[in-house]
Parts: C-alpha cells; structure tokens; sequence
C-alpha cells in the first residue's frame, strides 16, 4: 500500500468519526433550540387562552383537544406545569402526527382545571434524515477534495523522496559515482539527502580502504612466497656447498617467519575490529610498560639505544590486557627499530597521556600516513607494516587518541579521552 | 614413550611425526576423529597432540571423552586457530597445552619433553647433558655439581637447548620462546648471539661438556662434547 493511500484512508477514518461525533452533537442542540422555541409558542397560547377563559368562560367547557388546538378539564387537586411529546389524532388532517404538547393547571371561580395545549413539532426522523444526507454530502465532498489535493499537491512535494530513492537504489559499491544533487527545501527530505549521500560516501571510502588493504596484503604476502620459491629451486640446483645451501634454508626459514608474523598481524587487526577481545581487566599501564621495557632491554642493547621510562602517574584503564601489552610493545618496538646507533628511547606514562619519543631519521614523518596499514618509511626493516595500525585499531576500539608530532625527536602520543590536538 | 599425532593434514603430520621418531618416540597418528576416538579408548599414550578441527567432529569432544577416562592431562592442542575461547576450553578440560599453528618444531619438542617429564612416575624435574644438570624447580644449573650463575634469560636459553639436545634451534624459534611473541617481529635476531656469547663463555668457564654450535644462517645446536 502506497503511503499516499495509507494517509489517505486514515484521513477518511478519522473524518468519518470526526463528522459522526459533531453530527451527533449538532442533532441534539439542534432539537433542543427548536424544542425552545415551540415551547415558548405554547406558552403565548396558554396565556391567550387564560386571557379567553377570563371574558368568555365557555371555553371551559372546550374538551376536544384535537378539534380546538386546547382543552380544558376539571380536576381535584393541583397540576404541574410540564410539556411532552405524543402522538394525536389529528381530525382536520385525518392522520396521527407527532405533536408537542404542554399541561398546566388554573384556577377559575374556585375551580381547579387542566388546560392542555398542542402544537404540531419537528418530526426527528426528518430531522435526521436530512442532516444525515447533508452530511453524507460533506463527507464525500471532503474525501474528494484530499484526494484531489493528495494527488496534485503531494505527489509533487515527494518527489525529491523518490529521487533520492532511485540513486540508492542504482547505488553500486565502488562504482565511484558521486550522487547528483537532488533540490528540496523540505528539512526532512534535506536530512534524508544528507545521510543516504554521506552512507554512500563512506561505503565507497571503506570499500577503497579494504580493496587497497587486500590487494596491499596480498602483495605483501606475495614477495616472500616468490623469493622462498626461487631460493628453494636454486638450493634444488646441484653444486652448492653445504655452507651455501645452509644459508639459502637460512633465509627461507627467515622469510616463513617473516609471513608468519605478517599473517599473525592480519589475523590480529581482524579480531581487534571485529572486537573479538571480551576480555577485559583493568590494566595498569606503568606497570605493563615497565614490563615491556624489560623484555626490550636485549634488543634495545643490541642496537646501542638507550631505554628510558618515566612514570609520572600509573593511569588505569579497563581493557584486554594483551591488547593493553600488544599497545605498548608496538610503540616501543617501533621506537627501537626506526631508530640510530647510540639513540634512546624515552617512555612517558602520564594520567592522561603515554607518550614515545625516539631519536631516528632526522626528517618528519607523514603524520597522515604513519598509522595506515603496510605504510613503511623505509623498505628495507622486514617489519610488517603493520604495528603502527594496530596501535591504531587498539586505540579506536577503546576510544583512545593517537597522534605522531615531531620536534627534533620522533613522538607518538596516546591519548586516553581521546582529545588531543592533532588527533587523526 | 608412545605419543599420538591426531591431524589431518598429512603434511604437517608427516613433519611431526618424523621429528618425534627422531627422539626415539614410538609415534602412531590419526587423520581424522573417528580413528582418534578409536585409538584413544583402545591404548593409553604418553602424550597426544590434538588438532582441534577435524573431519568428522572436532578435537574437543575427543578430549572431553578422554578427560572422562581421567586422561586429558597429557594433551596438548594444536590448533590453527588463535582463539581465546577454544583455548580457554581446551585447558579446562584438562588439556597442559595450547600451541598456535605455525609453531616450531624446537617449541613443540619442548613442549612434548615437558609433558612426558611431568608424566613420568617419580621423575625429577631436571635435565641432563653431559656433566650438566639444570633442575627446573629450583631454576639452578650445576656443572659437576658445581653451581653456575646464569640470568634469566641465559637460564631459558639453556633450558630450551637442552629440552632440544643434538636437535636445531633456529633463532627465530628462540627468541620467541625466550623474548616472548614481541621478539620475533623484528625481523634483526642478531641480539639472540649476544645472549648465546654470554651463555658459551659461562658454559666454558664452568667447565662443561656441553657446547652451543652455531648452525650457519639458521641458529644453533647443544651437543655433548
């Protein structure tokens, strides 16, 4: 059922009911003023008729209420003025009609007596009829006229609804079509306008961002097998020395763990945005950080870069504590890594922030860039490129902030209300 | 020792099982849940290496009807997937371990030895080389009965050769084991050596027949002298 003609038969309903209460209530106070009226009529006449029998006192003996329009009875005790509705045979008509008919009492020479006055009424099956045809009339008349008003006036006041239908509708997912402008000044269908465009936007940008990550990750995953492949056909190849063909299962070996990590990190990121960590524990990251900061110290040694933890609070915050740990190590394995012979490391915990800052590469990096997935400054580290976007999946799942400034040193900044100038 | 390998990819069965025989293990395997449930109720084993998906039904309800024998504690999972949830089930029913595929042959010998020691009636719980012996309680090395001071890290070290004695150690397999899962991603293990320097000098200085040979581009080896 359409929405137009949904309207519509609710419009009907209720005008129909709408009609029948205020006919209702307009037949009573109707009657009632018509009632009034003939019942003041009745009351000149009884006055009349006292006036009559007060100079000519024959008309008491007036008994025929049908012939003379009145009668006059005598009675014993006292009458109460009242007006009624009967029927009476009317002899000058020769038929039975509805009349409304009025009883007092008076007194004439110590007599009581009771005068009874009539008067032809309005018939309320008349009534009835007539107001009911009227309305029938006005109720046709007011269903037609949103029909018609329905048809001309809506159905061009949709219109912009229906356009913006139709390009949802021819909406394909990459297809890379902006969505032409569809004019309205109806605030609804302006907000209309403004989400379904803004859905397509972002269903195109997140359909990018995975195409480039699936073709990026299969690249990546794609270099490795083809050199593992070919060092593994020349190992094949006779004539090598055991030394030779040692090294070459060296490097293999190598490179499966190389994919192995690559492949951990995928599976990593996966579970991060499918929030697949239920498990969570309130984390005390000064703690944590000291602890990774430990296992580090071999490796920050082994490259002659100096390790510094300063832990000015030890804030709390509630997560998966392998999340919380996968955080930290990333930004200090990073630090390590994209760092110089005879550099340092400098790991801040503070209540509202923890902060990394390294020596390194003296030119800032792309701070647009440096969390995107396989995003790698220099090619030649064998990390996966993906730590970094990991730090960053981490910190969108618990709403921390992340942001990278540089200054001489190197500066990766976690924010944990999220607000920091700078924030991607 | 008898151990069994329930997998169904025949080539990474294959590679377990050769590994195994290597430490004169008697290994059997089952390729698929039926044929585990079978070989489980008909023998008893020291150790059993559990895929958790399997054709037919999965690796859980193999476990859950050994654990109604009383004999899950000898099970350690091997499964594909790094899943908290499987792994937290695999453990309450009894299993020792959980190992994420792809793992290394030197980590999952380490681990078959632990359980194996555990499971060995009034079994010590130290190794032996040579005139070594490392003692896993009380975290001590000793070099004919002479006590050697080793740090933490020298004292897995040691620990993970000798669990995999005369077999190769690669230094990724090691850092993982040693450093933990952050170590193995920078792709520069040379900081392994360091630790392998300090750990030959203490072993020479001691005195020990043991030695830590280098096996080129790959990692290392512990044989007795």
């Amino acid at each position: 059922m359409k929405l137009l003609d949904r309207s519509l038969l609710h419009l009907s309903v209720a005008l129909l009911l709408v009609l029948a209460i205020w006919a209702t209530a307009f037949f009573f106070v109707m009657r009632d003023a018509v009632l009034d009226s003939i019942d003041e009529g009745l009351e000149e006449q009884q006055e009349m008729i006292l006036h009559r029998v007060k100079q000519d006192p024959s008309v008491l003996a007036v008994r025929d209420l049908g012939l003379h329009g009145y009668a006059i009875k005598p009675v014993e005790g006292k009458v109460k003025e009242r007006y009624s509705d009967t029927l009476l045979q009317i002899p000058a008509e020769g038929k039975v009609e509805q009349v409304r008919l009025m009883t007092s009492g008076f007194k004439h020479g110590g007599e009581r007596y009771k005068l009874l006055v009539f008067t032809s009424t309005v018939e309320e099956d008349d009534l009835l009829e007539s107001l009911l045809t009227a309305l029938i009339g006005l109720y046709v008349l007011v269903v037609l006229t949103i029909i018609v008003v329905h048809n001309l006036v809506l159905r061009n006041m949709w219109k912009p609804f229906h356009g913006i239908l139709a390009q949802i509708q021819s909406f394909r997912l990459g297809a890379d079509q902006r969505p032409t402008d569809v004019p309205t000044d109806v605030r609804e269908f302006q907000a209309l306008r403004t989400a379904a465009h803004g859905l397509m936007r972002h269903a195109n940008e997140a359909y990018a961002n995975q195409r480039a990550f699936t073709e990026n990750a299969a690249h990546e995953l794609q270099t490795p097998l083809a050199i593992a492949i070919n060092k593994l056909e020349l190992l094949a190849e006779e004539g090598a020395t055991e030394e030779e063909r040692m090294a070459v299962m060296g490097e293999t070996i190598a490179l499966l763990e190389r994919l192995t990590r690559l492949n951990r990190s995928l599976l990593l990121l996966a579970r991060i945005e499918n929030r697949q960590f239920p498990d969570e524990r309130p984390v005390q990251f000064a703690a944590i950080t000291k602890l990774v900061l430990e296992e580090f110290a071999d490796l920050a040694t082994h490259r002659g870069v100096e390790l510094d933890l300063q832990a000015h609070a030890d804030p709390e915050h509630t997560m998966d504590p392998d999340l919380a740990r996968i955080l930290v190590t990333n930004l200090v394995k990073n630090a390590i890594m994209h760092n110089v012979p005879g550099g340092g490391v400098w790991v801040q915990v503070h209540a509202d922030r923890f902060s990394v800052h390294n020596t390194g590469p003296e030119q800032p990096l792309d701070p647009e860039r440096i969390f995107d997935r396989f995003h790698k400054e220099t090619t030649s580290d064998g990390g996966t490129g993906l730590g970094l976007a990991i730090v960053k999946a981490i910190a969108t799942l618990y709403g921390f902030g992340v942001a990278y400034h540089y200054d001489g040193k190197h500066t990766i900044t976690v924010t944990w209300n999220g607000s920091f100038k700078g924030v991607r | 020792m008898k151990v069994l390998v329930v997998e169904d990819e025949p080539e990474l069965a294959g590679v377990i099982v050769r590994s195994l025989e290597r430490e004169r293990y008697v290994v059997e395997t089952a390729h698929d849940h039926r044929t585990a449930l079978l070989k489980i109720t008909d023998h008893t084993y020291d150790c059993i290496l559990l895929d958790i998906m399997l054709p037919g039904g999965s690796g859980l309800s193999v476990l859950r009807a050994l654990k109604e024998m009383g004999r899950s504690g000898n099970v350690i999972i091997i499964s594909a997937k790094d899943s908290l949830q499987d792994k937290l089930s695999g453990l309450d029913m009894g299993a020792d371990d959980y190992l994420t595929k792809p793992f290394h042959i030197a980590e999952l010998n380490a681990r078959v030895r632990s359980v194996l020691r555990r499971g060995a009636l009034g079994g010590s719980n130290t190794l032996t080389a040579g005139n070594l012996l490392l003692d896993l309680d009380d975290r001590t090395v000793a070099v004919d009965s002479t006590p050697l001071v080793l740090n933490r890290k020298e004292f897995d070290t040691l620990t993970y050769f000798l669990l995999n004695k005369g077999r190769l150690v690669s230094r990724g397999s090691l850092a993982e084991h040693v450093w933990g899962d952050h170590a193995d991603d920078s792709s520069d293990l040379d900081f392994v050596y360091s630790q392998i320097k300090n750990l030959r000098r203490k072993l020479k200085q001691g005195g020990a027949t043991v030695e830590v040979q280098a096996v080129y581009g790959i990692g290392y080896k512990l044989v007795e002298a």
